[in-house]
């Protein structure tokens, strides 16, 4: 059984994809088989830090509702039900709809008597899934404008069971990579997962972010453990690990500033890459085999 | 001969104050004008005022059940925008300051109120257009917070 | 001075955003014409009352909101037809047999509070019913303006709905009428906070820094800005960031002929302003940042007022 681990973080910019990716790469480097999920589905940026490409596309529709003006009887029943208002109706005229507020529940096209109501959909974004460095990736990728992104993020879940049914296919490690913040979006992945790491930064905005996103993790009961990223920042670090500790939340590792990771992060070439030649002696690299040691120990992912 | 709603306070009526929020105003009063004279007035609250949602859309089926073809607003949600563009009502702008439905149509009778057209109704919706007079409060800095300890909480 | 409303957003999250609203904000209650209202539309992590803190403890007003719909269902009614679930009334698989007690269970996460169930069952045996969704916190901060910020209750799924009662909630404040600036914080992304968030606004900020995935969410951003049709400028922050990518972002930045309202140099007094929990232009006026940041305020200014 594939273990599901989770990067999730409340803040944006504490480092998550960084994180991800890295860690997707080290467990490539031990020898599982690793699937690399981004979740990020408003902004997914994985690719970008592998230099991967975006292939292998496939659509993800939403409904829509269309009125059939031959069949509709202007009876303004499916408005009369519409609990968003989706459907502008005057009376003996035909419903109008008014699409950015649809909720896709199709009860419109259920319970419309003269079946006058089509079921037709729209593309509201893609789901991508390609291979990089011997990582599997899965991208899920809302189109701009359109506001449903949980849509995409479950069709990323029925994606990843397909999957998982599949027998020729051998997963030891799952790797997601949520979005910012502590909405459905990250809850349904987090929600799927075995082991949670929120990725913070010794601010007060990360402090006050990971107490939030904590929150949620606990309310999903998941367990959970943090790496501070960008940890040597202002000399914050003790008193920031300390804190945590004092508060009972358990540290996988912290990351330091460093160059390399900045260099590896703007050139796209994972810092944990075998071939990537940074400083295997460097801060971040250390760092990273640290938080890979400590996380396979947690996981019980070993070779 | 035309019908305008207008979103008023209250009851409604030409002497009642017009109300700039166009989903959760309190009341719409329609008013009937014919070679530019006022024929008739009607009022009718507005059930949507206090909805949890889509009050912009249910508001525009008040003013669509009730024929009328042009609407004037102060402010417009984005929902509204697109329910009474959809609707294909003549959508007219009213000056930022309180007014009552009487002066608004008149305005409206002497050509004064600006036409918002589909094109432009998308940049004229959300939350309160138009500008307050600036009246400079004249504050200075804020400052005083007392020196903090330097902490990452 | 015409009200004009700005919000800042990113697509990237953790580039500045907050940071740049809040110097902005203290900038303009310290101009004598201006007279800023403050809103964190970042509800799913509002971080804005960090910095902007109140004036009077006392003075803090919280409300909550009930804006989520969930479904609930009437056990006594129900006739264990298993219809609901035969038939898929949930578009959202909310709905789930329970086979031990043969009843539907909801899953509360999992329901959109569409009200299909309700309308469906034969039986009435499913109601909806409004639960809390969020928090709206309001209060005059120590710089004399209001903020206001909402805060989502976790699980509630409604953040979209939730920005829009902040922006609405504004519109009611007394302070309103005299303001003539909205400043909106807004949530990372492109979806439904951030749709809600820039619907009605004359004019965005967008931030980004020189790194691909922050040009990447840039442009994604700007997509979503233009098809929304407003008027937009961007920040550029971490300009002088030592990276591989700056001939690139360099490149792509100038093609596009994007109107570039400020640069902002890597600085520590940023990092160091929130350590105290200022905002940088106050607690280091004369600092590289705090300089571009105010270069940056007089644009906007200028963009705002006298482009008309």
């Amino acid at each position: 059984m594939a273990k599901i681990i989770c990067i999730t973080g409340g803040k944006g910019g504490t480092g998550k994809t960084l994180i991800a990716v890295n860690l997707a790469t080290l467990f490539k480097n031990h020898g599982f088989n690793v699937l690399l999920v981004d979740g990020d589905v408003e902004n997914p940026n994985t690719y970008l830090l592998m230099n991967g490409k975006l292939e292998n596309s496939s659509e993800v529709s939403f409904f829509e509702p269309k009125i059939d003006e031959h069949k509709c009887t202007k009876c303004g029943l499916c408005a009369e039900n519409c609990i968003s208002h989706a459907l502008l109706y005057i009376k003996d005229a035909i419903p109008i709809p008014i699409l950015n507020v649809c909720s896709g529940c199709k009860l419109c096209y259920k319970i419309c008597p003269t079946e006058a109501i089509i079921a037709d959909s729209r593309v509201i974004g893609l789901i991508y899934s390609t291979k990089v460095n011997n990582i599997d990736l899965l991208i899920g990728e809302l189109k701009p404008s359109e506001a449903r992104s949980a849509v995409i993020v479950k069709a990323l879940m029925e994606k990843i069971d397909i999957l998982l049914n599949d027998k020729h296919e051998k997963y030891d490690v799952i790797i997601f990579d949520t979005a910012p913040g502590a909405h459905c979006d990250v809850e349904e992945l987090i929600q799927r997962a075995d082991y949670v790491i929120p990725v913070t930064e010794p601010t007060r905005f990360g402090r006050l972010d990971l107490l939030r996103i904590i929150e949620l993790i606990d309310l999903l009961n998941k367990e959970y453990r943090v790496i501070v990223n960008r940890s040597s920042l202002l000399g914050f670090r003790d008193q920031f690990l300390n804190e945590l500790n004092d508060n009972d939340i358990q540290v996988l590792g912290d990351i330091p500033l460093d160059e390399d990771i900045v260099k590896s992060y703007c050139i796209g070439v994972p810092l944990m890459d075998n071939h990537s030649r940074f400083d295997t002696q460097g801060k971040g690299y250390k760092s990273f085999q640290i938080i890979y040691e400590n996380l396979a120990k947690w996981s019980g992912i070993k070779t | 001969m035309v019908i305008i709603a207008v979103p008023s306070n209250g009851n409604g009526g030409l002497n009642e104050q017009m109300n700039p929020r166009f989903g959760r105003c309190p009341s719409f009063t329609f008013v009937t004008v014919e070679n530019n004279e006022i024929k008739e007035v009607k009022a009718v609250p507005n059930h949507a005022a206090d909805a949890m949602g889509g009050a912009g859309i249910q508001a525009a089926q008040i003013v669509g059940n009730n024929s009328a073809n042009e609407v004037i607003v102060g402010s417009l949600g984005p929902n509204a925008a697109q329910s009474l563009s959809s609707l294909k009502l003549k959508i007219y702008q009213a000056p930022n300051q309180p007014i009552s439905v009487k002066e608004v149509i008149n305005l409206y009778l002497e050509h004064k109120l600006q036409l918002i057209t589909s094109a432009n109704v998308s940049s004229h919706y959300g939350m309160g257009r138009g500008g307050g007079m600036g009246g400079g409060r004249g504050m200075g800095g804020g400052r005083g917070m007392g020196r903090q300890n330097r902490s990452p909480f | 001075m015409k009200r004009k409303i700005v919000a800042v957003i990113s697509g990237k999250g953790g580039v500045g955003k907050t940071s740049l609203t809040a110097s902005l904000s203290t900038l303009g209650s310290n101009d004598s014409n201006i007279n800023p209202i403050v809103l964190d539309c970042d509800v799913d992590a509002p971080n804005l009352a960090l910095i902007l803190t109140p004036k009077r403890k006392e003075q803090i007003h919280s409300e909550d909101v009930f804006a989520t719909l969930k479904a609930n269902l009437i056990e006594e009614r129900c006739i264990q037809c298993k219809e609901c679930i035969d038939n898929h009334f949930c578009e959202f698989n909310a709905l789930r047999w329970l086979e031990d007690n043969q009843i539907p269970e909801i899953d509360y996460l999992a329901c959109e509070g569409c009200g299909a169930c309700k309308v469906l069952c034969p039986e009435h045996a499913f109601e909806i019913k409004s639960v809390k969704s969020g928090e709206i916190i309001s209060y005059e901060t120590i710089f004399r303006f209001p903020l206001i910020y909402g805060k989502t209750r976790l699980g509630s799924t409604t953040s979209g709905k939730l920005v829009a009662d902040v922006k609405q909630f504004a519109q009611n404040l007394r302070e309103f009428q005299a303001s003539n600036i909205i400043l909106i914080d807004g949530p990372p992304g492109i979806g439904c906070p951030v749709i809600s968030a820039i619907s009605g606004v004359d004019y965005v900020i967008t931030i980004t820094e020189p790194t691909p995935s922050a040009l990447h969410d840039l442009i994604r951003t700007i997509e979503l800005v233009e098809q929304f049709n407003i008027d937009f400028g961007i920040v550029i922050n971490k300009a002088d960031l030592e990276s591989p990518f700056q001939e690139k972002f360099k490149h792509l930045i100038e093609e596009t002929g994007y109107n570039i309202l400020g640069k902002i140099k890597f600085d520590l007094s940023i990092p160091e302003a929130m350590s105290y929990a200022k905002p940088v232009v106050n607690y280091a006026p004369n600092s590289s940042a705090s300089i571009s940041i105010m270069e940056i305020y007089d644009r906007l200014k200028n963009i705002l007022w006298n482009h008309q």
